[in-house]
């Protein structure tokens, strides 16, 4: 099976850097783009979204086939709540606030549907670990 | 491979009409020249977007007669490939306003990545798929 679509394992060290670097600014006060606030917000969700995408779409010491259809089944499942929440959004404004435009941003929704495919693979992982262990135990 | 995570076949057509309604509808509005008022209008433009988003997602995600290993593999690739890209797109895309064109930054909407996103896989799946049956059948 070609597994060469994923990235090294290296790379999710990286993520945790990208995942810090917004925190450290928010923190220590750090502004970037001259104050250019939406400039610095793209950046942040830009740094959050490859963040969690390594962290999925990096290589793990015990991939296997299994794994691959994992991350294709929360893939799956997760790009399918990003498209229900663009149905439900609006709907729910309209039928709620009587507001018929909902501005969503597009780094919030990719970091939306990323964020639940690393919930979603985290915990399909864990369980396949379980089940791994509990057999090897019987 | 555990491969019940994908829809059912039927769901392709399904999908097909998601796409078709929303087209139909606003031309079919176009046509009778209906005078809505400007909220039912962008009320009625998300949510046809956002439908044409759901019938390209069933479209990829759900059972082909033709499924094997092979076609998990391409759709996973797609997947990698496509949100990779997505992602790339959200920081090329004020990056070059702001650097190149040196013009006010336009903030992207959600359902334009998406969509970018299904449009991205569906061509690429299509197409990865009749070159891979064009293969096997040159083989048989």
């Amino acid at each position: 099976m070609k597994t060469n679509l994923l990235f090294p394992a290296s790379f999710k060290y990286i993520s945790i850097l990208f995942l810090a670097t917004p925190v450290f600014c928010y923190f220590f006060d750090i502004m970037l783009f001259n104050n250019n606030r939406f400039m610095e917000k793209t950046l942040f969700e830009f740094l959050v979204s490859c963040a969690l995408f390594l962290i999925v779409f990096s290589k793990y010491k015990d991939d296997d086939e299994m794994l691959y259809s994992i991350r294709l089944k929360t893939t799956v499942y997760s790009l399918l709540i990003g498209v229900f929440l663009l149905i439900g959004r609006p709907l729910l404004n309209f039928i709620l606030w009587n507001q018929a435009e909902t501005y969503e941003s597009a780094g919030g929704i990719i970091s939306t549907v990323l964020f639940f495919n690393v919930l979603f693979f985290l915990r399909e992982r864990n369980k396949l670990k379980e089940a791994l262990s509990d057999e090897e135990l019987h | 491979m555990n491969t019940n995570f994908l829809f059912p076949a039927k769901f392709k057509t399904f999908g097909i009409c998601l796409i078709a309604v929303p087209i139909l509808v606003a031309a079919l509005l176009k046509l009778l020249n209906a005078d809505f008022t400007v909220d039912i209008k962008t009320l009625v433009k998300t949510l046809s977007q956002a439908l044409i988003c759901l019938g390209m997602f069933f479209m990829i995600y759900s059972k082909y007669k033709d499924d094997d290993e092979m076609l998990y593999m391409i759709r996973l690739q797609i997947t990698v490939q496509s949100l990779f890209m997505a992602i790339i797109y959200l920081l090329i895309n004020p990056l070059m306003d702001f650097f190149i064109f040196k013009d006010e930054i336009n903030p992207q909407s959600a359902i334009q990545i998406i969509m970018f996103v299904l449009i991205y896989q569906n061509i690429l799946f299509h197409y990865k798929r009749y070159q891979l049956k064009k293969e096997l059948t040159k083989n048989d």
